[in-house]
């Protein structure tokens, strides 16, 4: 029996013991996904009860093995996107969570229409007036997952990214140290970069918030109009909002459109000033930069990681391995971010004697 | 001595294989498509690294011998494998000196810069040319 009808068969057991009711399950695919989980689609056809009529469905499943370690399970990832949406986040609805699918775990969440490929987002031209309104969108979207009360389904106990006595930052360069620790490779560029985070450290945020943890174009599904819903919860955390703020503008994530700082489709400035307006804080340009040049650090290693899943056989995969050539467009853009900065230093010094 | 075509020009005519007739056939699985664009952008990569890899490495194991020691070392090693076995051990010692912070300021960030620069410079030259060619109209447009 395949692996479709061996699916399919568990799936419908299983979905008629959730909806107490006679199921019919038809249109099961495999469809692309993340790269640390299977990701299926599949309509639902329940025949009476609570859950009775026609349901377009996601189901994902773990493929083992992940990115970061601090990737999240499903349960957990479960039971974020079950307290964003409560919270007006617009996300998939979530539908059930299976705690054993043929010996794994799978989630069940509402299948939306939308487009979440970033570059088609940024090059199509059928996506004209979507890139006219993604930042303003982005940016309200960004503040009601800041503003998710913390204290639902225990988000704040089951999500990783506070380690006692250090800031979010100091907990994420320590991320940052002990992956490439792993990865076993001398990256100059990147040891560059992690001791000019060591010595520029913001004070803590005024607040510790949900972060999504992967938020920019590319984990948006996009339709004509724009933003539909916000997808690909499996690093959300806990810990600083520029840590969110920063990461469309990573270079990677501008999909060859390095003149849009903004996710290869506009200017930051909407996208900030919707999430000010939304979440009443001030976005602090210091601390932009800083985790700006956090993410790209961040991204060059996840790209370092996924050779890594590559060389060492656990995910032997082309894409992977291709990844390990890439990742000097990463290094590139983290110098030219310390050269900024260096200029800006300098620039402080020389001024400094007029002021005082 | 092998019979032409030789190994760039075989990699050569892969790579247009993958990418200009066997990509267009795959209109109908966008997936197994892109993958085919990827392995033919690898072999792109490999026919620039065949061509122009082993100088750019002796150029890079002689400017960190002179930033690392103070000087040129006479001769870099001979062989291609130890050549790289001794790149990337000085690269490795760069990376720890960092560490230590020879790079935090002055003289030293200035020196380690330059070759960083240089060097990431040269990893994409080999690895995505178009990158560069970009990033240089973006660096003119911002003046």
């Amino acid at each position: 029996m395949s692996i479709n009808q061996k699916l399919q068969e568990a799936l419908e057991i299983s979905l008629a013991q959730q909806t107490r009711s006679e199921v019919r399950l038809s249109d099961l695919v495999l469809i692309a996904g993340g790269s640390s989980q299977e990701t299926w689609r599949l309509d639902l056809w329940v025949a009476e009860g609570t859950w009775q009529g026609n349901h377009k469905l996601i189901l994902r499943r773990p493929l083992g093995g992940a990115i970061f370690q601090q990737a999240l399970d499903l349960q957990r990832e479960f039971s974020t996107i079950t307290a964003a949406v409560a919270g007006g986040v617009p996300s998939p609805k979530p539908y059930w969570l299976l705690e054993n699918l043929l010996g794994y775990p799978a989630t069940l969440v509402e299948r939306l229409e939308g487009e979440s490929i970033g570059r088609k987002i940024a090059k199509e031209p059928y996506f004209a007036e979507a890139r006219r309104q993604l930042p303003r969108q982005m940016g309200e979207a960004i503040a009601a997952i800041h503003q998710v009360d913390l204290t639902a389904h225990r988000l704040a106990e089951i999500l990783p990214g506070l380690v006692t006595g250090q800031t979010p930052a100091q907990t994420r360069r320590a991320q940052i140290e002990a992956e490439l620790e792993y990865i076993g490779e001398p990256h100059p560029v990147l040891e560059l970069g992690l001791r000019w985070l060591h010595q520029n450290e913001p004070p803590p945020p005024d607040q510790i918030v949900l972060v999504h943890g992967d938020y920019r174009v590319g984990n948006v599904l996009v339709n004509q109009r724009g933003l539909v819903a916000v997808i690909d919860w499996e690093f959300a955390h806990v810990g600083d909002y520029a840590e969110d703020l920063t990461y469309p503008l990573v270079r990677e994530w501008r999909f060859g459109f390095d003149h849009l700082h903004f996710g290869g489709i506009g200017s930051p400035e909407a996208f900030f000033e919707a999430y000010s307006q939304s979440t009443g804080r001030v976005v602090d340009p210091a601390r932009i930069f800083y985790w700006e040049l956090m993410g790209n650090v961040w991204w060059a290693i996840g790209m370092l990681k996924q050779v890594q899943r590559h060389l060492r056989g656990e995910q032997p995969n082309l894409e992977f391995a291709s990844l390990g050539r890439r990742c000097a467009e990463m290094e590139f853009e983290i110098l030219r971010l310390l050269k900024i900065a260096d200029r800006k230093e300098s620039v402080c010094k020389t001024a400094q004697p007029a002021l005082s | 001595m092998q019979d032409r075509p030789t190994s760039p020009e075989l990699i050569e005519t892969v790579a247009q294989f993958l990418n200009e007739e066997l990509a267009p056939a795959l209109v109908s699985d966008p997936r197994m498509r892109f993958r085919v664009l990827i392995a033919g952008n690898i072999l792109n990569i490999l026919s620039r690294e065949i061509a122009e890899g082993e100088p750019l490495m002796r150029a890079e194991w002689a400017r960190l011998t002179e930033l690392l020691n103070g000087e040129t070392e006479p001769q870099p090693p001979v062989h291609p494998a130890e050549l790289y076995q001794a790149t990337a051990a000085l690269t490795h010692d760069l990376s720890n000196r960092i560490r230590a912070g020879e790079a935090d300021s002055g003289a030293g960030w200035e020196r380690i810069m330059a070759h960083l620069e240089k060097t990431t410079r040269e990893k994409l030259q080999i690895a995505n040319p178009r990158f560069l060619e970009r990033d240089s109209q973006l660096s003119k447009q911002e003046g």
